[in-house]
């Protein structure tokens, strides 16, 4: 037994040793990655799922329905699946730097007219000749139908923010759209970028669930396929009304882990993924042979917020926002991919931003100060910090912020939760001191649910306990101003004023990155919630 | 561990076995006669050259581990921007990671986690588990009902909701994950050690303690236990390898300990997406897990073999 | 015995009277499925409430909960998904035949090598394969099985395939569209021998160990004294009773059919309910989260009632009153 034993420690080290090997093999297989493949696999898989004119796109949720008005529907997944389904009369475009290059027309010939400002009526025609893709006509009757479903007591909408203030939803012809608001409605354009749906099809279904599985709608593409918890299908609309898309099929593959996501590109599964920023996120993609990448600053932005009512001290806030140094913060964790942001509303945003926060440039000097200062005053200097755990993210910023403090006197103690409870319990209740997390910008410019001094939980969502008068008025006054450059006047105002009361300090617009293969041409960063697709109908591939 | 001696001789099933022992180990018969068990099972275990190895390499870790303030070059949160995803080097022996810290400072913290998790959920939930089950076996009807459903029950309850729900009331550090996991692992051996109880809890060396009046609470210590220590010490061996693997595992689920306190699992957790380029940052905390789980089961092997009263050699 | 039997029986419906109450309390706690809307500046809060009094989520948990289980019990309907609304049932069913083909591949390949080379190993113990396999099955033990899974996606898909320039595996998903039987199989490869690794090892050492102990049976020697050939007493007597206790290792082990490779799931994209399970708990999705806890918590318990049962059966030396 002795000797069996012996042999069996040999061997025990061979096996060790074998196993290593293998790791290593895994762990820097780069040099395989370099070996010039005749045939290189990539991209054939994701032909032979697709077609020679079609193309596989890795997707990291699954939507839970298609209907994007109702509960469940309001995940990104949701509309990025129906992008190439569905229409509005405006659609949202990268190009931030105006409203009127923001919502450009798509089933609207043109521009909607303001008809008067106070009150707000809004008129706009449709295109001629649009049809659905059963090849009936689409018609101002149809626009009408999806209002009265939005605003349908039986139906589980998510929300009538904007819709509550239509008076009246005038159709006087087959082509016309006339709304007058009760009140002067600034954000009307969103209400324009919600899409159109046929009544032909549903008006006698229920809308809770008819268009749960499957939807009709005027774009380029149609619902092929969904088989749940694996891919859903688009395939070209043969009767589309406008210019034909380049792809004839598109097949969104669920990828849940991002990991897998990005393996499943470089294996050659699918042709184009969306991850979310990550940490090396970038350097991983760029080493991947023979895929594009492009990137570029998004309009959800990242912050620090502070629960007033906990952190109430002026100075240790700005002690704070002095003594993190945020050019670094986004060096360490996105390898300076974005600049810091230095508002509540994005560059992007045009006239309606000024950078407020730019005066807080490192500086410990000024901060220590101030610590000591805030001290004198009664001010704890240990404080939680709280975000959305198992976000690498977030929780290596808190890590580099943590570090920062120490060096100013501000001790910061780390405590996460899962984003279901940070987002259900502790932001809603107040149980945070410090908090990080993102707001998604739409377009619009409109802030007043984040900021105004009436949305205070459980009333809104001013999670941070702010209470300004001044800067409520300004708010509320700016949605009902539909003049442009007063309402950015407002706007800038409501900026400056907080970067001196400091309820947060911005940190950096997430990145939106997109990496696909070599011969997919079309994908344009769009930084907005209109997300990757929303020019599907311009993309093409050639392997 | 006299009386395990005494049972094995007199015990009808045993005698049996230990004939064949007897037998298949020849001559030796008589001088095994000549030990105390406690000799015995130290020369099996010294045989099993693979645990002894196993349980030098675990004293070591455990050393390294509880030494780790003053083995560890730098501290766990020590960050450099100078020096970010460095490879392995004579300064950092095991790299640095994207925050510039050092890999080796880091596995050693972490292996304080890991570790003293491992070992005080094996401790724990392996001695609750043992004195609900030998309570459970010994006292049977009522007692043993009452235990049993609390077992059951404990068996049933949802891990990850119950890991997701006390995780965002006490948040989670490496004593609550510790405490969450003894509450929820220690059943197995309840039932494992009852099983054994029950058959032991009529045999003649019970009976006859019974007769003379010793007490239950006597009895179960000086005669139940001994019997089923075996069974126990393999048993707790397995669950600080489960436990620590497990700690990994809530990691990648996002459930684990929170950074910046370093754990083997959520470093590896975090490290995954990058493995292609900085390889150490998952290779170290990977193969310490690896390495330690392995070490553990080896180790719990010895044991199995060196107290199974019906090794045959 | 019979009285045993029905009180075990009765003691396990209260049992899972209480489970299901805190299973349905602690998935509620876990929290506010709509509250995520908030993060959206376009949802107010009355658009919030409005929406749960539709789910009646304004009511009182005990409530919520006594609808519920009267639901399930009298119709055995789960009830309604909050987020795809649609009944949980069908979500559940369209998940059931990945999992059974997962899970039940795995298991046909974990028995397939796990039993020859238990036997094996204990007939020629200590021989070089029992030594390796030992060694093998403990190195399976000791790996996490995300890291498993993520060397092997890069070893077996991204690199064999660079270097074959043909497509053997899959890193994610459960088949192409209009793919056929092997396209399946090269989907189902990598999950299914992540999910195998650790099994294996399990049944290997058990296997061993079951067939150690009849080896030195009486029973044996008397089978041998009869003078039959070393195949039959292996074959005919030893094996078939080495068998039993595996059987029963793997009825155990059936519960963890219904969420027991969240991680594989979760790592290979596999549409299984255990990657349904920890999807419905992060989003909220209560009702789908709640009706598989119920029916794992109902399948352990009667697959421990059953091993009870056969264990009194079976050993007559487990007196019980």
């Amino acid at each position: 037994m002795t000797e069996s034993l012996s042999r069996f420690t040999r061997l025990a080290m061979l096996l060790a040793l074998i196993a290593v090997m293998l790791w290593a093999v895994a762990g820097c297989g780069e040099q395989a990655g370099e070996q010039p493949a005749e045939e290189p696999g990539e991209g054939e898989a994701a032909e032979e799922v697709a077609g020679e004119n079609g193309i596989v796109i890795g997707y990291d949720q699954e939507p839970q329905i298609l209907n994007s008005f109702i509960q469940g529907g309001d995940l990104a997944a949701t509309s990025d699946m129906t992008a190439g389904i569905l229409q509005a009369p405006l659609r949202i475009t990268p190009d931030l730097s105006t409203l009127e290059s923001a919502y450009q027309p798509e089933l609207a010939e043109s521009q909607p007219e303001v008809v008067s400002e106070d009150p707000l009526i809004i008129e706009y025609t449709l295109r001629e000749g649009i049809t659905w893709s059963d090849g009936e006509p689409l018609t101002s009757e149809d626009a009408r139908w999806t209002y009265e479903q939005i605003m349908d007591e039986d139906n589980q909408i998510i929300t009538r923010v904007g819709w509550e203030l239509i008076e009246s939803f005038e159709t006087p012809d087959e082509r016309t759209v006339r709304i007058t608001f009760s009140e002067p409605y600034a954000p009307w354009r969103d209400l324009l970028a919600t899409a159109i749906l046929p009544k032909h099809i549903y008006e006698n279904e229920d809308f809770n669930t008819a268009l749960n599985n499957e939807i009709v709608g005027s774009g380029p593409f149609v619902l092929e396929e969904w088989r749940k918890g694996q891919d859903l299908t688009l395939v070209k609309n043969e009767n589309y009304w406008g210019e034909e898309p380049a792809l004839d099929r598109i097949t969104f593959r669920f990828i849940p882990d991002t990991n897998t996501l990005i393996t499943s590109l470089e294996a050659g599964e699918v042709d184009f993924i969306n991850p979310p920023p990550d940490i090396g996120l970038i350097e991983r993609l760029e080493n991947i042979q023979g895929a594009q990448v492009e990137t570029a600053a998004g309009t959800t932005w990242e912050h620090i917020a502070f629960n007033l009512e906990e952190v109430d001290n002026l100075q240790l806030r700005q002690a704070i926002a002095y003594g993190i140094n945020r050019q670094q913060v986004v060096d360490e964790i996105l390898q300076g991919e974005v600049p810091p942001l230095h508002s509540i509303l994005v560059p992007e945003q045009g006239d309606f931003y000024t950078p407020a926060w730019e005066q807080y440039t490192h500086d410990p000097e000024r901060a220590r100060q101030l610590v000591e200062e805030a001290e004198a005053a009664g001010a704890e200097t240990t404080i939680t910090f709280s975000t959305t755990a198992g976000n690498a993210l977030r929780e290596t910023l808190q890590q580099v912020v943590q570090q920062q403090l120490q060096e100013v006197g501000i001790d910061i103690r780390i405590e996460n939760t899962a984003a279901q409870t940070f987002f259900g319990q502790w932001t809603v209740e107040g149980n945070f001191q410090m908090g990080e997390w993102a707001w998604l910008a739409s377009p619009d410019p409109s802030v007043t649910t984040l900021f105004s001094a009436d949305q205070i939980p459980p009333d809104g969502q001013n999670y941070y306990r702010y209470e300004n008068e001044q800067v409520t008025e300004w708010l509320n006054e700016a949605d009902r101003t539909v003049d442009v450059e007063q309402r950015a006047e407002l706007l800038r105002q409501v900026q400056e004023q907080m970067a001196e009361d400091l309820p947060l300090i911005p940190m950096f617009q997430r990145p939106v990155t997109y990496a696909f293969v070599e011969g997919l041409e079309g994908p344009e960063v769009n930084p907005t919630l209109a997300g990757p697709f929303w020019n599907i109908e311009e993309w093409s591939i050639s392997r | 561990m006299v009386d395990q001696r005494r049972t094995g001789a007199g015990g009808g099933i045993e005698s049996s076995e230990v004939m064949q022992a007897a037998e298949a180990a020849g001559e030796e018969y008589g001088k095994v006669e000549g030990r105390t068990q406690r000799e015995i099972v130290w020369r099996r275990f010294k045989r099993h050259r693979l645990a002894l190895i196993s349980a030098f390499v675990l004293i070591l870790l455990y050393i390294s581990a509880i030494g780790a303030p003053v083995f560890a070059p730098y501290g766990y949160e020590e960050q450099d921007f100078t020096r970010i995803n460095q490879p392995p080097s004579a300064e950092n022996i095991m790299g640095t990671d994207r925050l510039g810290r050092d890999t080796f400072s880091r596995v050693l913290y972490g292996g304080r986690v890991s570790l003293m998790v491992g070992l005080g959920v094996g401790v724990f939930s392996t001695a609750l588990g043992a004195g609900l089950g030998i309570i459970s076996g010994y006292y049977g009807r009522a007692v043993d009902v009452g235990i049993m459903g609390l077992t059951d029950f404990v068996l049933v309850l949802p891990f990850l909701p119950v890991m997701l729900v006390l995780g965002s009331i006490f948040r989670f550090t490496p004593l609550t994950i510790t405490l969450v996991l003894i509450v929820l692992i220690w059943t197995q051996i309840a039932r494992l050690v009852r099983g054994e109880v029950l058959s032991l809890r009529d045999r003649e060396f019970v009976q006859a303690a019974r007769a003379i009046g010793v007490s239950d609470f006597k009895i179960m210590v000086r005669h139940i236990l001994p019997n089923v220590v075996g069974v126990i010490t393999v048993q707790a061996t397995l669950t600080v390898a489960l436990a620590i693997l497990l700690e990994s595992a809530l990691s990648f689920l996002g459930l684990g300990i929170q950074p910046p306190t370093p754990s083997w699992g959520n470093m590896l957790t975090d490290a995954r997406t990058t493995m292609t380029q900085q390889w150490w940052l998952t290779i170290f905390p990977g193969m310490m897990i690896v390495i330690t789980t392995l070490c553990i089961n080896f180790l719990g092997d010895g044991l199995r073999d060196a107290l199974d009263p019906k090794a045959v050699e | 015995m019979l009285a045993y039997i029905i009180r075990k029986i009765l003691f396990s419906i209260i049992i899972l009277f209480v489970a299901s109450f805190v299973i349905f309390y602690l998935v509620s706690l876990s929290g506010d499925p709509l509250q995520e809307l908030a993060l959206n500046p376009r949802v107010s809060q009355e658009d919030i409430e409005r929406l749960a009094a539709t789910y009646g989520l304004d009511q009182p948990v005990y409530v919520q909960y006594g609808i519920w289980i009267r639901d399930i019990l009298l119709y055995g309907d789960f009830g309604l998904s909050f987020k795809q609304n649609t009944d949980v049932n069908s979500i559940i069913a369209a998940r059931i035949w990945p999992t059974v083909l997962l899970m039940g591949s795995s298991l046909i390949f974990t028995l397939a090598i796990a039993i020859p080379f238990g036997i094996y190993s204990a007939i020629k113990k200590y021989s070089l394969i029992d030594n390796i396999g030992t060694f093998l099955s403990f190195v399976g033990f000791a790996m996490p099985v995300f890291f498993l899974g993520l060397i092997l996606q890069l070893v077996f898909a991204v690199y064999l395939t660079e270097w074959l320039g043909v497509r053997v595996f899959y890193v994610s998903g459960m088949s192409s569209r209009g793919g056929g039987v092997i396209d399946l199989l090269q989907h189902l490869f990598l999950p299914m021998v992540t999910l195998s690794v650790v099994s294996i090892a399990t049944f290997t050492r058990f296997q061993r160990s079951a067939m150690l102990d009849v080896l030195s049976a009486e029973y044996l020697r008397t089978a041998r004294a009869k003078g039959l050939s070393e195949r039959t007493v292996y074959l005919k007597h030893a094996l078939r009773n080495a068998l039993i206790p595996t059987i029963t290792l793997i009825a155990l082990s059936a519960v963890s059919l219904i969420a027991g490779a969240v991680i594989t799931e979760t790592v290979f994209s596999w549409p299984g309910l255990g990657f349904l399970l920890i999807d419905s708990l992060y989003k909220g999705d209560y009702n789908v989260a709640r009706a598989l806890l119920l029916i794992t918590a109902v399948l352990t318990v009667l697959f421990n009632l059953l091993a009870d049962i056969a264990y009194s059966i079976v050993d007559p030396r487990v007196s019980y009153d």
